[in-house]
This record gives C-alpha cells, structure tokens and sequence, in this order.
C-alpha cells in the first residue's frame, strides 16, 4: 500500500493537526515503517473469529439514579473566560 | 525523623507505639523528597498543604483509638494523569498544564476513605504514552538504581518515587505494561489488576478498552493492602466489575504458594530476551519449584502481530479520546487564530507533543474509512484470539511466568529516536491488557551491572489474589533489595 506524504498531510487535517512541512518527510518514511509492521497483522489467519459474537458476554447495569453535583463553581474553574456566570468563547462566525 | 524502609507494618507499629506520629512520616517523607527529586525527578507537583491536614487527622483519630485501616496515616503518591481535587492532572502534557479537576478520581476517594495521606502526583510520559517516561512535557525521571537509566514508562515517576525510598505506595495506570514494566526496571512490585477491578473513573482516558489504575509498591505485602483499598465496584464506571474481594484477602495472600501451578510458555523464553533476564526468571522458577509449586513448560505463540494488533486498538481509542482536546473548553489554547478550525489545529498541534500526535494519526488512519477492515477489525479479532490461548492455559494452571521486559533499563535517549524499536520492548506487556487480565510483576534478581531485573506473574481474570500469594511466597525466598536505597545499604 502507497504512503505517502499526501496521505500523511490528509490524516493529519483529519486529526486536526498541523506540522512544520519536514516533519511530514520524516512522519512519511515512520509511518511506512509502522504500517509495514502492522502488516504482520494480515498473515494471521483470523476471518473465522466473529469479534460481534459476545455469547459469554453478558451485559450489566445499574439503576439509573439521579445523583446532584453540587459544586458548581468547580465545573467552570477550567474555563478560560466566563462573563455573568457565563462561558465565554471566541467568536466562531462572522 | 528520617525515613527507614517503607513498610508500612513498621510504619504502622511506630504510629501504634507512640514512636512518631503521621504528621513526623509525612515531613520525613518530604524531607527525603526535597533531598532526592531534584536529581530523580519523580515528582510533578507535590500536595503539602492537604497532605499535612489528612495527616493531622490520622494522628487526630488515632489518639482517639479510632483508625480507619491499614493505610490511614500512610503517605501515597498518585500518577498525574488521576484526578483530585487541589491538584493539577496535567498527564505530563503541556495541553493540560493549568487543569485543576473538578472532582476526585473514584481511586483517590477511596485512598481518603481509607485514611491515606496523599503526598503529590508523579511524572509520566504524555498522556501515559511511552515506556521510559521521557516524553513527558515536564522533565525526564531517572532510575534510582542508576541515574544515566531510563525508569521505564509511562509510570516512571511511580515506580521511580518508591525505589528512591519516598513513599511505600504510588499508584499508576497501565494501558500495555505501564505499570509492570517500570517496575521492573526500577526492581518494584507493581500489579495490574483485571480490567474493571479497579474504577477508572477519574482517570485521564487513553485507551479505555485497555487502562487500568493499579500499584507499586516495594513489597507484595504493600501492594496487596494498595490494591485491597482501592478494589471494587463503582457506579461511575460503566466497565466496572461486580465482584467483590473474599473477606479473607491478606490471609489468603500469606498462606503459601505451595500447591499452586504454573506455566511457562517456551516461546516467552526464546531470541530476543536479555540472556540476564532469561537465566534470573529460570532461577526464580527453581525457586518456586522449591516451594511446592508445580512448573511447566507450555506453548504459548508470541507473535509480534500482537503487538501490531495493540497499537492498532490503543492507537485508535486515543485518538478518539484525545478529540476531546480541542482548545474551547478546557486546556491548552493557542493565542492567535482566526477561524474555529485554525483555533483548533493550533491548540492540537501547539498543545500535544510528538508521541502523542504520533499516536492520534496511527489511530486516525487505523480508523478511516477503507482501512478500518484491515486494521481495526483484524486487530480486534486477534484480540479474541488471545483471550482464547490464555483462557486454554488457564484450564490447567493458575498463572503464567513471563518476563515483563525484553531488556535491562536502557541510557536515557538511546531508543527515543525509534519509536517503533520503543514500541517493540513491549512485547511482553500488552497481550495481558488485550486480554484484559491481571498480571503482576516483581522483581527476581539484579543485573552485573547492578540494575533490577523484573519478571510478571498473569493470572485468570479477578484473580490477583492468587497472583499476591504466589508473589508473597516468592519474595521472601528470594530476599532481593527493595529500593534501590536498600541496595546500597543506605
């Protein structure tokens, strides 16, 4: 399969990142690296294995109860800006 | 007061008998860590003030002949990728620099509970990605048994905080051996309980199919009361195990390995692994031998296609899980942007550091579409497959010995340029979380040149207590150093 370094520019505007245009050089030739390796995955011979058949599976849940958080300030200490109790965020549209 | 050995039955009769009180162990305890962490750098930041009253109030309640259990007045360190209130959780990342959480991890709220006294948060690689604890974005931990080393990762700091003889319990979090395998580069003990044993909530998510929090400690016998205190069913985490620990735990632990079984899978023994580690682990099985415990070789393939199948789903849930890291509502963001996009992109790429970023585009890929079939879902059906080849040992034995590590320690920056070489070391490690299994590991013997040498003990699944008592039993035959101050007799 062709790795190039278009393919690295595309999963990386995919994953919402950006690199210097040398890092994609040398992302490229790791990546071929990599992926190489992981081929190894597709000599194993597992097209039997059914990964959706959960038979010895089974699923448990808990009652579904209301429980109250009472500290509301500390929900917005991570805030970078909050303007009369509200969360202030950059402007997105024009 | 100075700090003498950190077991917790000695810290426990010196509290008991009036000797010194939690307030005297908690400022040897700084004492040892203002003297040694600037060199070893296990520690990211360190709780003082909230430290000081939870000791306060172990020494408050024990003149009040109350005690809350085992730990209550015992200083423990948490790994900084765990949530508590007061403290920064930066997960060794610059994106979470300034990130005060809200709440307690479930793990923490239990440490409190049980009267714990909660020293600082360690060091680890970025979001818990890297075996040497060198990416992360803060300062590289040194091994204290040799300081040119690497601690091993991601838990480097754990393990570094208690072979610097700081602290008796230092909770991690393994997601492919990130607890095991500093332990054994650091000569720990460190457990990795079954996957939904030990709550996760609070725990900053990697790859949550696979992250358990667990501890390291210098001994079994810690180990085994870290574990006892944080074990157990949380409602706030959907994966969590309902099943509770036998109420006979600590006796079923100390009551001998004698009886017990155990498989050796050949292939774990071949080309590749260190021939130190290789002759210290066969040594450390002749042991067992001698303690009544049955040893067999078996076969169990060790294929690095399991390794290719671990970074596929790891690689894959964190990049779903690192999305959240978006610059808007809490972390790292950039100063100047002019679009939603470019804000975004700029904090990402400003914010992570190289493995993480790494690690988000291999998952990416893994997960786009036309690649999913051949890669994702091939990893996820040699993810059963594994399951399976345990589960058939497990009909005859009661755990596997396997090395945790290929290698010794290595020098500080000689692997971080091949991060496909790094990912390679883990080759012993990452089939137990695929598997979901409980593995612990513990150290069997020292090196020529001095440096600890780690071996794992994997279990059936909710079966730890079966691994504490072979490891107990073990451990004191072996009668090996305990920190690294030990071994210099210091």
């Amino acid at each position: 399969m062709e790795f190039t370094k278009e393919t690295v520019k595309h999963i990386a505007k995919l994953s919402k990142l950006e690199f210097e245009e040398d890092k994609y050089d040398a992302f490229q030739k790791e990546f071929v690296k990599i992926m190489d390796h992981f081929e190894n995955l597709s000599d194993v011979k597992l097209e039997d294995v059914d990964i959706n058949d959960l038979e010895d599976k089974k699923s448990v849940l808990r009652s579904d109860d209301v429980h109250r958080f009472e500290d509301l300030q500390a929900l917005t200490k991570n805030v970078k800006k909050m303007r009369d109790g509200y969360i202030e965020i950059p402007k997105v549209v024009d | 007061m100075e700090l003498k050995g950190l077991r917790i039955k000695d810290m426990q009769l010196g509290l008991a008998e009036g000797k010194f009180t939690s307030v005297d162990l908690l400022n040897a305890v700084y004492k040892r860590i203002d003297a040694l962490d600037g060199e070893i750098g296990a520690f990211l930041s360190l709780t003082r003030e909230s430290a000081l009253e939870a000791a306060q109030s172990a020494d408050d309640r024990r003149k009040k002949g109350v005690s809350l259990g085992p730990l209550d007045g015992i200083p423990v360190a948490i790994k900084d990728n765990i949530c508590m209130v007061g403290a920064t959780a930066t997960c060794g990342s610059k994106m979470l620099e300034d990130f005060y959480p809200p709440y307690d991890a479930t793990v923490v709220k239990k440490l409190k509970k049980a009267g714990a006294v909660i020293v600082g948060k360690t060091n680890m690689d970025e979001f818990a990605m890297g075996s040497s604890t060198e990416n992360s974005y803060y300062k590289k931990t040194k091994n204290p048994w040799d300081t040119s080393k690497v601690p091993g990762g991601s838990s480097g700091g754990a393990a570094a905080s208690v072979a610097a003889g700081m602290v008796p319990i230092s909770f991690g979090s393994d997601t492919g051996g990130s607890i095991r395998q500093p332990a054994a580069f650091c000569g720990t003990v460190g457990l990795k309980p079954t996957y939904g044993r030990v709550s996760r909530y609070g725990l900053i998510a990697y790859g949550s199919s696979l992250d358990q929090i667990g501890p390291l400690c210098p001994t079994v016998e810690e180990t085994a009361l870290a574990f006892e205190a944080v074990a157990g069913m949380d409602r706030y985490d959907a994966t969590s195990v309902h099943s509770a620990l036998q109420d006979d735990f600590m006796d079923y632990v100390k009551s001998g390995a004698k009886g017990l079984k155990v498989a050796i899978p050949t292939e774990y023994f071949g080309d590749g692994l260190d021939p130190e580690i290789k002759a210290s682990i066969l040594a450390a099985a002749d042991q067992l031998k001698a303690l009544g415990v049955t040893v067999e070789y078996v076969s169990l393939p060790l294929e690095e296609a399991a390794l290719s199948a671990y970074y596929v789903v790891a690689s894959a849930e964190a990049s779903s899980n690192l999305a959240r890291f978006d610059g808007i509502r809490y972390g790292y963001r950039t100063d100047e942007f002019d679009t939603i996009d470019e804000l975004m992109i700029k904090s990402r790429s400003e914010g992570f550091g190289e493995e993480v970023k790494r690690r988000i585009m291999i998952g990416t890929y893994a997960l786009s579409s036309g690649y999913y079939d051949a890669y994702y879902k091939k990893a996820m059906q040699y993810r059963k497959t594994m399951e399976a080849a345990f589960d058939k040992i497990f009909e005859k034995y009661d755990a596997v010995l396997s090395p945790a590590s290929p290698v010794l320690p290595f020098g500080i920056g000689e692997k971080s340029d091949d991060p496909l070489a790094m990912y390679l070391a883990d080759i012993y490690t990452v089939n137990i979380n695929m598997a979901g299994l409980p593995a612990l590991a513990m150290p069997c013997g020292v090196s020529k040149d001095g440096l600890p040498i780690g071996m794992q003990f994997i279990g059936r699944k909710l079966e730890e207590p079966t691994l504490l008592r072979l490891a107990y039993d073990l451990e004191e035959k072996l009668d090996l150093p305990k920190t690294a101050q030990e071994k210099e007799g210091a």
